[in-house]
């Protein structure tokens, strides 16, 4: 994976950003159990700055609500992405990005799939493969040089 | 010691208190000060130039010493005219004379001529800026004094002085000077003619823009620094003093906001924002479009909120300085044109909803209609038609949901809204959208039609319906309610809407009334709303007065419209009854008797006399089958002003002081002590009072039981908000109470909790009851409470109660006090941590958390203790709050050199999988920030 200094998008659109989850009364209640739902995925993916834009993947449209489903009966949660274009070679990065914020912050029970939206990227059955490798997501966050940029995309202002 | 001899041993020795010595002989007389000059004579003509440097610096000190009345305007003159003498003799010899002439112009007698001789010299023969800063000082003080006190002496040297003052100040870099340059500049611009040199004045201003400016960290704190804001703010007020800098500030504007640097764009916009009441429209007429161009992209790009806040300003800035010209069709500079420009370059953006740039378009096109009533009509009447037929092709409801808020947004109230009218086909094309679109987005309909009521738009009979459906057969949430009832109090408010707010009540009241019902929650609220006009209050009121308690809660909300006795006669005593059923559990039947007393005055005196005389003097009142009566009593009563009835309540105090000593002790005891505790508090500037107050005091301590600590905390708290340095006489008391082994030292750890608990304000011992509340109550308690407590809390063998109210104390003292002593009550906090103090941990969690947020360095000894108690406490079930606060802990943690919590990552990390994996979302929230803290520490 090559980081060209020139951005492959100079000009990519730019959406809103979504309101913050509104807190319900239930939420400080002790007693009442609050699944771990959709909303809740993406505000932990929402934030992941993109690599080549001082933006993040939500205001890139790079992840949205519809494209993450969960299932706590099985525990699996499943991410899709769109790349801004088709031929975004920052694709394998953004998903390992993804990967990893999710493996840092999500508990160890759930099985995580990401993948890109079908038709989105030119090399989308290859970089779907490798983000799903578990072997060779561990290796590329073993890589100090690219776990370095990994966590430069996944650290938030807040944090 | 005669004269001469003083001087010689000024000259030798350079002795200071030679100085005072012959300043108090000229001042008494006994020395003159020709004979002073003669004598010091030799020394100022001397060939050696360091005497001649000394004699002068002591004449200037001894004239300094004079009282600035002192001089006779003939001994001025020929000081003024030596020391002119003396500045084109030697270099060295200007410093003094600098100095002497800054005494001498500030000597009240001095002439014109003197004033115009001194800045002749000053300017032909100091080189201002090749001295050190002191005299350079010395001579803008100089030049302020004669520009503040002597205006028509330097209007006199017209625009020489001008000049000159532009080569002094050329080069200045001490920002203490600049301070008096600025202002100097600014009564020049504001009162000299500075016609022929104001490009070299602009320029030398000009210079220092944007002022970045960080003050030193001085060592000595006394020292009076000057601050940014100060540079910031001189600076400003030069550039924008006068229209004649338009022509060159303009240009340096435009450069600056073409910079890649957020500061200079921010200060940039700030002159701009300013320099309108000043700068005509004309001056800046060729780069209107261009300023447009560079603001309308700061606000739709803007990197941050100041920025867009700023540039949005300046939008606004431009239109009205453009709309106070003189304009036609054939000017080039033309409201019209650029409000075109406006709506052509921003107007697309307002169709494409998901798009980042429809909002910020929004608020760059309400910002030039906020100018002035022609930009609000043009951008009224252009958007807002296309934005209704927009509405009415889509069909998407969010997407409809959004152009009714922006419409909202472009009708919201500006400063300038008397004047202007929404045109009328705009008007009724908006009531027609929001009649049939109502009962669909109540939500976002609610405040456009406050917004169009605010510009006095009349609404159509629709509107009356509407509503009225609404408030009867909608479920109203909390957010509705709030926009219900802004709606409501504008049509309360202005006598325009009187027609459609009778119709509103009357058919409101029918609903209740035809069908025999009690109205509900609502429906009242809705009515008390329409009731917010000052001049129809009280006849809107009594159309449906029935005392019901709903009312009583819903009803001081229209006080402030209804005069006192009428509220005390027409109100509070018909309702009486009423309140005595609901008294003793209804919070608001409290309230309501507490604000009736509150609002009494002089007006009220004799109401309130008959009242008590009738109610409380009477003996009966006292057995416990009339507690009730007793408690409007005491909440009434309680909440009398001082101002009104001082008196009066001397009078009460006196007559119930007895019995409410005698009362058996039951539920309503607590009532009574406040009460008393009120009254003292109120009248303890009395020493008979006072004295009374400190008997009971005795009284309790002699026999400490339940009861007795209970009032005797009271009656203290009641003094000590009078006065808080009582507090000293009562701690030893308290603090011998805690360290019994009996049931006394938990009442006394009560007792020390609500002296201290200023959070939780009772109703009868508040400043709302008109009690006295000193206003360092909370610093002085709590600096003598702690200074007397250090012993108690340094014990290691605390009781769980005294640890308990000890860390809880902590947790209440303001920080700033506390600061210095925390650190040495660290352990105590972290040993609250341990399992055996479960009621201590949430207050002594918090005061951790705030000492690792602001110190983190202070807890690096504990760290071995800290972390495993955190790590427990992560994972505490019973309780979130305390779950999340342990979380924020450890994320505050990291914060620590990272050598020193290294060792404890991967516990820490492996821990925090199982807290984000917690029960409750706000817990994971939280823990999933402090794992990526821990997570990224080295990155």
């Amino acid at each position: 994976m090559e980081l060209s200094s020139e951005p492959q998008n100079l000009n990519p659109t730019i959406y809103e950003r979504t309101e913050d989850r509104i807190i319900q009364e239930s939420d400080y209640d002790n007693d009442v159990r609050d699944e771990i739902d959709r909303r809740e995925i993406f505000d932990l993916i929402r934030s992941i700055n993109d690599p080549e834009h001082p933006l993040t993947l939500e205001e890139l449209h790079v992840v949205d609500l519809d494209g993450i489903t969960i299932d706590n009966q099985t525990n699996t949660v499943q991410v899709q992405f769109r790349p801004t274009i088709p031929h975004c070679s920052m694709a394998t990065l953004i998903g390992l990005s993804i990967r990893a914020k999710l493996l840092y912050t999500l508990p160890t029970r759930y099985k995580v799939g990401v993948n890109i939206f079908e038709g989105a990227h030119i090399q989308e059955s290859q970089i779907n493969k490798q983000l799903n490798d578990k072997e060779r997501v561990t290796a590329a966050l073993e890589n100090q040089h690219l776990r370095a940029v990994v966590n430069r995309c996944i650290t938030t202002s807040e944090s | 010691m005669n004269c001469q001899a003083l001087i010689e041993k000024f000259v030798n020795d350079r002795h200071e208190t030679i100085v005072n010595q012959l300043g108090q002989l000229l001042i008494t007389k006994e020395l003159k000060l020709v004979d002073f000059i003669i004598s010091i004579g030799d020394y100022l003509q001397s060939i050696e130039l360091s005497k001649r440097s000394l004699a002068l610096t002591l004449v200037a000190n001894v004239v300094e010493y004079l009282p600035n009345t002192f001089l006779e305007p003939n001994e001025i003159h020929h000081l003024v005219v030596f020391t002119s003498a003396k500045m084109s003799d030697h270099h060295v010899l200007i410093q003094s004379c600098v100095q002497l002439f800054r005494i001498l112009a500030k000597q009240s007698a001095i002439n014109d001529d003197d004033c115009i001789t001194m800045i002749k010299s000053i300017f032909s023969d100091v080189y201002v800026q090749s001295f050190p800063q002191g005299s350079r000082y010395n001579v803008f003080v100089i030049l302020l004094h004669f520009l503040l006190h002597r205006l028509d002496v330097v209007q006199q040297l017209g625009s020489d002085f001008v000049c000159n003052f532009i080569q002094s100040m050329d080069g200045e870099r001490d920002p203490r000077n600049l301070v008096l340059c600025f202002q100097c500049l600014q009564y020049m611009t504001k009162y000299l003619d500075i016609e022929p040199y104001k490009e070299e004045l602009f320029e030398i201003v000009a210079c220092y823009f944007p002022m970045e400016y960080k003050p030193k960290v001085t060592n000595i704190g006394t020292e009076e620094t000057v601050t940014q804001e100060q540079l910031v703010l001189a600076l400003r007020n030069i550039l924008t003093s006068t229209g004649k800098f338009a022509q060159y500030c303009i240009p340096m504007l435009i450069e600056k906001l073409e910079s890649d640097i957020p500061s200079a764009r921010l200060a940039a916009m700030d002159v701009f924002i300013h320099c309108i009441d000043e700068y005509d429209a004309r001056d800046m007429s060729s780069y209107l479009v261009q300023l447009w161009n560079l603001f309308s992209k700061q606000a739709l790009c803007a990197e941050n909120q100041e920025i867009e806040i700023c540039a949005l300003q300046s939008i606004t800035a431009l239109m009205q300085s453009i709309g106070k010209s003189i304009q036609n069709d054939e000017t080039e500079i033309s409201t019209k044109k650029l409000v075109d420009r406006a709506i052509r370059e921003c107007g697309n953006f307002l169709k494409e909803f998901d798009l980042k740039l429809a909002w910020p378009a929004v608020k760059v096109l309400q910002a030039v209609g906020r100018a002035n009533s022609t930009c609000s009509s043009l951008i009224w009447s252009n958007l807002i038609p296309s934005l209704i037929k927009q509405f009415n092709t889509l069909e998407q409801a969010n997407h409809r949901r959004t152009i009714l808020d922006m419409i909202t947004y472009f009708l919201q109230p500006t400063a300038i809204r008397t004047i202007i009218k929404l045109p009328s086909n705009v008007s009724d094309e908006l009531w027609i959208l929001l009649s049939t679109h109502f009962e669909s987005f109540p939500s976002h309909c609610l405040p456009l039609i406050s917004n169009l009521l605010q510009l006095n738009s009349i609404p159509g009979q629709v509107l009356e319906d509407n509503l009225t459906k609404f408030i009867l057969h909608a479920n109203l949430n909390d957010e509705l309610k709030i926009k219900l009832s802004t709606v409501l109090k504008i049509l309360a408010s202005s006598p325009t809407f009187d027609r459609i707010c009778t119709n509103l009540l009357s058919n409101l009241i029918n609903s209740w009334t035809g069908t025999k019902t009690t109205p509900s929650n609502e429906t009242l609220e809705c009515c008390i709303d329409l009731c917010h006009n000052s001049e129809r209050c009280r006849e809107r009121l009594e159309r449906f007065f029935f005392p019901s308690q709903q009312f009583i809660r819903l009803l001081p909300n229209l006080f402030k419209y209804l005069s006192h006795l009428y509220i005390l006669t027409n109100l509070f005593s018909p309702l009486f009854d009423l309140l005595l059923t609901s008294i003793v559990n209804d919070e608001y039947t409290k309230i309501f008797c507490s604000k009736c007393g509150s609002i009494a005055d002089e007006s009220c005196k004799t109401f309130v006399q008959n009242f008590y005389e009738t109610n409380l003097f009477d003996d009966s009142i006292w057995q416990s089958d009339k507690q009730t009566n007793l408690l409007v009593m005491i909440y009434f009563i309680g909440n009398l002003k001082r101002k009104f009835f001082q008196h009066e309540l001397e009078l009460i105090f006196n007559k119930i002081n007895e019995k409410i000593f005698n009362q058996s002790s039951n539920e309503m005891t607590d009532i009574y002590f406040y009460f008393y505790g009120n009254l003292i508090n109120k009248l303890a500037s009395k020493n008979e009072i006072l004295e009374h107050a400190r008997s009971i005091i005795k009284q309790c301590e002699t026999s400490p039981d339940e009861k007795h600590i209970h009032l005797w905390t009271i009656i203290v708290k009641a003094l000590i908000l009078y006065r808080p340095s009582f507090i000293e006489q009562y701690i030893p008391t308290l603090i011998l109470w805690m360290n019994e082994k009996t049931n006394i030292a938990n009442l006394a750890c009560q007792s020390l909790k609500s002296l201290t608990n200023f959070n939780e304000q009772t109703l009868l011992l508040s400043s709302d009851a008109d009690c006295i509340i000193h206003p360092m109550v909370k610093q002085i308690m709590f600096m003598n409470i702690l200074s007397q407590m250090k012993p108690l809390l340094i014990n290691n063998e605390l009781l769980p109660s005294q640890m308990n109210v000890l860390v809880d104390l902590l947790s209440n003292v303001p920080k700033s006090i506390i600061q210095d002593d925390i650190i040495s009550l660290l352990p105590i906090l972290i040993r609250a941590l341990a399992p055996s103090n479960e009621s201590a941990w949430p207050s002594a969690l918090n005061s951790i958390s705030d000492l690792i947020k602001s110190e983190p360095n202070s807890i690096v000894d504990h760290i071995d203790t800290l972390f495993p108690r955190l790590i427990t406490l992560a994972t505490y079930q019973k309780d979130m709050s305390i779950r999340i606060t342990s979380l924020k802990c450890l994320k505050y943690l990291t914060n620590l050199p990272t050598h020193k919590i290294e060792p404890y990552r991967r516990n820490i990390i492996h821990l925090l999988k199982v807290c984000v994996g917690d029960h409750k979302r706000l817990v994971r929230k939280e823990a999933v920030e402090t794992q990526m803290s821990w997570c990224l520490l080295n990155a």
